[in-house]
């Protein structure tokens, strides 16, 4: 019994040495912003929502990072930050037809470990795009961005927890690329102009 | 280990592990700062620079020694989340005119004010390797290992801090440190490491100057 035991431990110590799995449960703060009236539905579509990214590669250690609920959370913390009004939904069918609709999408996900860069960091990049549509009509901005964050190896932290720590801040660097470049987008400025004009209008008395 | 080994090497210790030089500049612009009861201080590390950021146990260091110094030092991941995403490394200022400017937003000067944040920190710098040498060999037998030689190189930090002050949007002034050590690990059967402490000297060299900027009011 005690040999089976020990036998167990032992895989279970060396599979975890080559194989490793970061979840990621983040939570962000929502920015300061001077926030638009609009009302805005925020799409979560169901492969944003269950987002992994495996890497195994024939030899070295296999990857796979989990996103879990943090895609949901960081675009619900931007958004709320950004518009008065804003609704999470999740099913394209129950999208309303007259309303304004973000929808983020992930597009790729790299990332590159001290072993694989001679460097001393976990760094992340993820490609994002923004779509903005009227209702589930033909986009009328689809804009790509790249989010990147890094941590330093070593410190005690495990190179799980320096995966995760990467991958937050390149969560939160997605966030400050929203903030800060989407409604400069020429199609995002006209469309959010137009609808506050239009807006603005049917509530004068 | 026998007293007689265990001298000699405690002195080589000593000796060697302390080999390090630094100077430190400051260049002042404001009277000292005096922080009220609810104003803090928040160090931050300069993150932009894609290659060579501010080491994060660096950015620890200096808030660790200003805290014993006893002044309120606010934790800079309170902070970002406070100003999200102003202080993001993409979206952080990199002069004090560039904060102003984003301080006429009415929103984040208010939100600064709430924070009670009166006077931000800003590290740059890195600690490099700089020339190494020697040669050190060790072999294992059946009656045992051993090592013998000498390995050493050198560590230069070169770091800066800028005292901005978030009542008058005015930067404070400006501190540079400059140090270098050497490292030894001599090595007759067991490896010593005698290791400069050229980061810990560059962060206290700092964190002394800031100590001179800023004060605590007598309450």
């Amino acid at each position: 019994m005690l040999k089976t035991r020990l036998l167990v431990i032992a895989s279970a110590l060396l599979l975890s040495a080559c194989s490793q799995h970061v979840v990621l449960r983040v939570d962000f703060p929502e920015p300061i912003v001077s926030q638009l009236t609009q009302p805005v539905i925020v799409y979560i579509a169901p492969e944003l929502r269950r987002y992994v990214h495996r890497y195994e590669p024939e030899q070295g250690t296999d990857w796979t990072i989990a996103f879990g609920d943090s895609q949901e959370k960081l675009f619900r913390s931007v958004f709320s930050g950004m518009f008065e009004q804003v609704e999470l939904v999740f099913d394209a069918e129950a999208m309303p037809e007259d309303t304004t609709v973000l929808t983020p999408v992930m597009r790729d996900f790299q990332f590159s470990t001290p072993g694989m860069s001679k460097t001393d960091y976990y760094e992340v990049w993820v490609k994002y795009s923004l779509r903005l549509s009227r209702g589930s009509g033909k986009p009328l901005l689809d804009w790509p961005f790249t989010a990147y964050g890094r941590e330093e190896d070593g410190g005690g932290r495990s190179a799980a927890g320096a995966m995760r720590e990467a991958s937050r801040r390149a969560m939160r660097d997605a966030a400050a690329a929203i903030v800060l470049n989407f409604l400069k987008q020429p199609a995002a400025k006209k469309y959010f102009a137009e609808t506050t004009t239009a807006d603005s209008g049917r509530n004068s008395p | 280990m026998k007293p007689c080994v265990r001298l000699p090497l405690l002195l080589l210790t000593i000796v060697l592990g302390g080999c390090v030089s630094s100077s430190v500049e400051q260049l002042r612009k404001a009277p000292v700062g005096v922080l009220k009861k609810g104003e803090t201080i928040v160090v931050l590390g300069r993150r932009q620079n894609f290659r060579h950021q501010t080491e994060a146990d660096f950015t620890r260091c200096v808030q660790r020694t200003l805290t014993r110094k006893k002044l309120p030092v606010k934790a800079e991941q309170k902070f970002m989340d406070e100003m999200f995403p102003w202080f993001q490394p993409r979206m952080a200022p990199r002069t004090a005119e560039a904060l102003a400017k984003r301080l006429q937003e009415p929103v984040i000067a208010e939100r600064l004010k709430q924070s009670g944040t009166r006077y931000i920190v800003w590290l740059d710098g890195i600690t490099r390797r700089g020339e190494d040498g020697g040669s050190l060999s060790c072999s294992v037998g059946a009656g045992g290992g051993a090592c013998l030689g000498l390995l050493w190189w050198e560590d230069d930090a070169e770091y800066e801090a800028v005292i901005w002050d978030m009542q008058t949007l005015k930067s404070m002034g400006k501190i540079s440190v400059e140090a270098s050590g050497t490292s030894y690990v001599p090595a007759v059967i067991i490896p010593i490491p005698l290791v400069a402490p050229t980061q810990s000297a560059a962060c206290r060299g700092v964190a002394n100057q800031i100590g001179e900027f800023l004060t605590k009011a007598i309450e």
